[in-house]
Parts: C-alpha cells; structure tokens; sequence
C-alpha cells in the first residue's frame, strides 16, 4: 500500500482542518473504509460500526478543524488509534459483546468471493478463533488486515518495539492457527462465550 | 474493495510460513469492510466536515488557570512549610538558651525563695550590713533568674512567685531605708 506523500497528506489535512468537503471526501475514501472494517470486526455489529466509525471521523474532524493535530507523517497511526479509542470506550460500555446481528447482511452483501477459495464455515471459523485471541494480539491482527497498517505504524501507534510487535504478531498468527486446527474455533461448534473476548 | 486495502501480497508477506491464514483473514478483513452501508461514506464526509468546520469556527480555549493556580497553592504550601520550620528552630533555639544560661547559673539560687546560699544570706544579714547588701545583690540576680525561666517557659505561677518576690524585696528596701520608730511616734502624735 503506497502512502501518501506528507506534502500531500499535510495539505489534504489543512483543507479538511477547514472544512472543504472535497478534502474530506477523500479523507473518508481512503480511511472510511478500513476504519469501518476494524470496528466491525471487533464489534460484530453494522450499526454499531457505522455509530463508531462517525464518532471516530467526527472527533478526528473536530481535532483538525481545532488544529489539535500538526501533521508528522502520522495520521493513520493516529486515526487508527482514536478508533481503537473509541472501541474500548465501547466494550466498557455494553461490559459485553452484542449478539452479532448482520449475518443475513453478510451473507448477502459479503460473501465469500466465488474462486477465493475460502468457504463460508472456514470464515466464521476464523472469526470465533480471532475472537479467543487475548485481546493484545487480536488487536495487533485487526490492526494489521483490517486496517491496514504497517507494523512500523502500529508498533508507533501502540508504543511498542517492532520486533516486539512482529514477534505478538506471529504468536498471535501460530495461535489462531492451532485454534483453527484443533476445531476449538471452528464453525461447527462451541460457541464460545463472546464476552471473553470483548471483556477486555 | 477500494485501492487502499491491503492486497493479498503485502498479507502473504506478513507470514509466508501460513499464507493460507493470511489469505483468509484478509478476506475476512474484506467482507467486514464491504459490510459498509451503501451512502455511509457521503455520512461520514457531511459529517466530518460540519464537524471541523464547527471546531474551525469556535474560539480557542486555552488552559489559564488551573495549572497556574495549582502551581500557586504548592508555592503557598511550600511557604508556609518553610515558616513552620523557622519558628520551631527559633523556638528552640530559645528553649535551648534559657536552659542552657539556667545551667550555667546552677550554682546561684533557682528560684526566689530556694537556694542554701539565699536562705543563708537572709539569715546572717544585718539592716545595713555587708550581708544585706550582697543578699540585695543575689536577689537581683535571681530575680533576673527567674524572669528568664519564666519568659521561656511561660509559667505564670512562676511570675506570681517573681512578683511576690519582688514585692518583699521591696518592701525590705523601705523598711530598712524608712523613718525609725521613733520618727514614727513623732509623727503620729503629730498627728
């Protein structure tokens, strides 16, 4: 994934800082969706994601517009961390996972692609082993797909050694591995208590 | 998928030793971001941009006080520490030096009435005498004392007793400096 120049990303920051809409628009292209992308897959719920993610542009909006934010090449670290932010304030609030209530939604709307290779039960196998993950590495592994950011980005965004990072991150990839392979995060099952992973 | 999502190159790249795993959670990652309503970005661009044009327009508040007033009370506090301590050296150092002269003075009288060398003054003195003089003189002396004790210490039996003292001392004087009697009789069949 190519970033943006910081020239390009300062001045796109201080077109949105004023308000311009198409400033904003691109903003919300390039970011929208990933941010999207990772609440969602931490919360389990459309419209909560949708709820989240607005609160995460608003405040970053806000933040700009108050010229809290002087631009260092690090918008998406920061970006991503007001979400993750936002997600915590979340978990406390409901102190536990919503019943995820878009399966319809996904089957429909983001199934599998035809020829991915990938079947629906591995899917959600996959999803109920993440949602095991302590929540340090999962937040590394969401962090790293669902927003796609670079180690360096995340280790920045989480004040952690890259080696460390990298290092959670293989764990956290060999776990989901032996979940997945021991069936203990397959779909066939065990509908393991969400709360688990949500408590955190 | 928009051209800022992760491709599968840069995910395969993260663990070669399990590309399958990172096949599949970058396609999870995919159905989660494609779960976005259709017209949520035009939401979140309407609103993002009320959003800063709101926090462009409103004043800057800037932090004044608090820190300052913070900052203000641990310099009073800090003051009036460093009072408490002045005053309790000083106090001591008083204590310390009423005691100390109380010592040094350990082989005159204590006190106004106690003392072999008072009482044995008092007893050999004659109105007029050499003895009386020096008992005159040692009775000064331990009233000074005695004043010291008392201002130290605060005692106010301590200061009855001076003042008492003081007074006999006195009326000693006029008696010994007064008309005989004699003079006395004169004057009151004058009368």
């Amino acid at each position: 994934m190519t970033e943006p120049g910081t020239d390009d990303m300062a001045t796109l920051l201080a077109a949105a800082a004023r308000g311009e809409e198409p400033a904003w628009r691109e903003l919300v292209h390039r970011y929208g969706r990933r941010v999207f992308a990772l609440v969602k897959s931490r919360c389990g719920d459309v419209d909560v994601a949708e709820e989240i993610t607005q609160s995460v542009f608003a405040t970053v909006a806000a933040k700009l517009g108050g010229g809290e934010y002087a631009e260092q090449g690090k918008f998406e670290p920061w970006l991503f961390r007001v979400a993750m932010n936002r997600l915590r304030d979340h978990v406390r609030r409901v102190k536990r996972r919503p019943v995820s209530s878009d399966d319809g939604a996904i089957e429909g709307a983001a199934s599998p692609q035809a020829g991915s290779g990938v079947s629906r039960a591995e899917l959600d196998g996959l999803r109920e082993a993440m949602e095991q993950l302590a929540p340090a590495d999962r937040e590394i592994v969401e962090l790293r797909h669902h927003g796609g950011l670079s180690f360096k980005q995340i280790a920045e965004m989480l004040n952690e050694p890259l080696g460390t990072l990298l290092a959670r991150h293989h764990r956290a990839l060999k776990k989901l591995r032996e979940l997945l392979e021991s069936g203990e995060g397959g779909a066939e099952g065990k509908k393991q208590p969400r709360a688990k992973a949500a408590g955190a | 998928m928009t051209d800022n999502t992760p491709n599968m190159n840069e995910m395969t790249f993260d663990n070669p030793a399990d590309a399958a795993l990172d096949a599949q959670l970058a396609i999870l990652a995919r159905m989660d971001g494609l779960a976005m309503p259709d017209g949520f970005e035009t939401t979140l661009v309407k609103a993002s941009v009320a959003a800063a044009k709101a926090a462009a327009a409103a004043p800057a508040l800037r932090i004044a006080g608090e820190a300052r007033v913070h900052d203000a009370g641990a310099r009073v506090a800090r003051t009036q520490r460093w009072h408490a301590t002045a005053m309790k050296l000083a106090a001591g150092l008083v204590l310390v030096a009423g005691l100390a002269t109380l010592a040094r003075r350990e082989g005159g009288s204590t006190g106004p009435n106690s003392g072999g060398t008072q009482v044995a003054s008092t007893a050999t003195a004659k109105p007029g005498g050499k003895a009386a003089q020096n008992a005159n003189a040692g009775t000064s002396a331990d009233t000074s004392d005695w004043a010291i004790v008392t201002a130290v210490l605060g005692d106010t039996p301590a200061s009855d007793m001076r003042d008492l003292w003081t007074d006999t001392a006195s009326l000693d004087e006029r008696i010994k400096s007064g008309p005989s009697s004699s003079d006395l009789l004169t004057s009151e069949g004058s009368l």
